[in-house]
């Protein structure tokens, strides 16, 4: 199955960012909160733009964009300020206040795995990639996804019963 | 083992089945196992009530991992669109910026920068002045700034503004390519602004390159009743057409008079500093009659 047209068909940056831009947004959006991933999202289109000569279609372009993403977050994370760089804020107001608190027990916990282990999770569990393409993201084999998002969990388990223990 | 060591023998060895099962576990739940193997840990399943408990706390983790991010509603897209177009790529033609014949609104943008902790009543953060869609009608201009010191003053671009400066830049100006350039926000502390200088161009980030025109504000509420009151007078037609961004749509006749006055809210609280990181951005549209 070949997940890039043919050269005939080859779509231009703009089809790209037409179907691709949402997703590439809402990744950056979940790294790097959503005040930076406008910024980051664009990035990821124009270095898409300046590749897409190199693109050979051993991924999809969703995880080919999705890695420059990556990049791009990565980047972003090293030169914003510390006061900016972890600012995800989104609750959207209808959420009851338990439902908060569970996000910020999860969000806790998640911040507390390695940045191997947190990425593998968001991009399976939160971009609703599969092993195959978070590795293609990752530029890993699909095993070792697999066995990141395990070990996550167990860590997930352990950091979030703690904090049940703690309120209790 | 190390439980957070993913080289282990889980990866790379031939581990003992009841050893591979909770691994396995998470992988089923998920989909990504082999039928042969998910039928082995159905079978598991059947067999154990302690492993059936464990498929329902994983379950029930991911999903308050799903949940932990709610959807957020995306921003900037027309932005990207008009940055990819000022940027032809090297194999791929993009699509035509504007129609033949289509007319081109005289516009321009000014950029609002808010102190760190103002409070913005009714409007949402954004980090970059938004433009609009590309290939519409009507396309947006924002003005080359070569400085924001006080009484520079702001002024409408011409009509028949070349495309390649017909849409308001947004992007972090941390950079020098001619690309990166044109392309900011304004979310950092302007240069300055840590001095008491606010929006002084000069070194990363400074409002030399082409952009929108910035100016530190006191606060919010200054600037919405200075534009509510023009609107009162003018009858300005205002939109949000993003968090943060308001377009303005002024006939011509009022145009001048809407820009002159915007210019004078912004170049009356210049003077004051502060760390900034949020914006404002007003574009004034002059409606053409086409």
């Amino acid at each position: 199955l070949r997940a890039w047209p043919r050269p005939s068909e080859t779509p231009d940056i703009r089809e790209l960012a037409r179907r691709h831009y949402d997703d590439v947004f809402r990744f950056c959006a979940r790294r790097i909160g959503s005040e930076l991933a406008a910024d980051a999202a664009q990035e990821t289109f124009l270095t898409a733009q300046r590749c897409l000569g190199k693109f050979e279609g051993r991924s999809t372009a969703k995880t080919w964009l999705l890695g420059i993403a990556l990049n791009e977050c990565r980047r972003q994370l090293r030169t914003a300020k510390p006061a900016l760089s972890l600012e995800i804020e989104m609750t959207d107001g209808r959420d009851g206040e338990q439902t908060i608190v569970d996000r910020e027990a999860v969000r806790r916990a998640l911040a507390a795995l390695t940045p191997e282990h947190r990425e593998a999770v968001l991009l399976h569990e939160v971009d609703g990639l599969t092993y195959d393409e978070a590795a293609e993201v990752l530029g890993v084999p699909s095993g070792t996804v697999k066995s990141r998002i395990h070990h996550a969990f167990i860590h997930l388990r352990r950091s979030l019963t703690m904090s049940l223990e703690e309120l209790t | 083992m190390n439980p957070g060591d993913d080289t282990g023998p889980k990866e790379g060895g031939a581990p003992k089945e009841d050893m591979r099962l909770p691994q396995d576990l998470k992988a089923y739940l998920d989909g990504e196992l082999p039928a042969q193997q998910a039928t082995e840990v159905e079978e598991a399943l059947r067999a154990d009530p302690a492993l059936r408990r464990e498929l329902e706390h994983l379950k029930s983790l991911s999903e308050a991992v799903k949940n932990a991010f709610p959807e957020v509603a995306t921003v900037g897209f027309e932005q990207t669109m008009a940055a990819l177009d000022r940027r032809p790529a090297a194999r791929y033609r993009p699509g035509p910026l504007l129609a033949a014949g289509t007319a081109l609104a005289a516009v321009f943008a000014l950029a609002v920068l808010l102190p760190r902790g103002a409070f913005m009543e009714g409007v949402a953060e954004r980090a970059a002045v938004e433009g609009a869609p590309a290939g519409t009608s009507k396309e947006y201009a924002a003005e080359s700034a070569s400085d924001s010191i006080p009484g520079a003053g702001l002024q409408a671009l011409p009509e028949g503004v070349p495309e390649g400066d017909s849409v308001p830049p947004a992007r972090r100006s941390t950079e020098t390519s001619e690309q990166q350039s044109k392309v900011r926000t304004f979310q950092d502390p302007l240069p300055g602004a840590a001095t008491g200088e606010p929006g002084r161009p000069g070194g990363e980030g400074a409002l030399g390159s082409p952009g929108p025109r910035s100016f530190m504000l006191p606060d919010l509420a200054e600037v919405r009743r200075e534009v509510d009151a023009l609107v009162r007078r003018t009858g300005v037609e205002v939109e949000e057409i993003r968090p943060g961004t308001f377009l303005l749509r002024v006939d011509p006749e009022s145009f001048e008079r809407v820009v002159e006055t915007m210019n004078a809210v912004a170049t009356r609280a210049l003077s004051t500093d502060g760390r900034s990181r949020r914006v404002l951005t007003y574009l004034i549209e002059k409606q053409t009659s086409e």
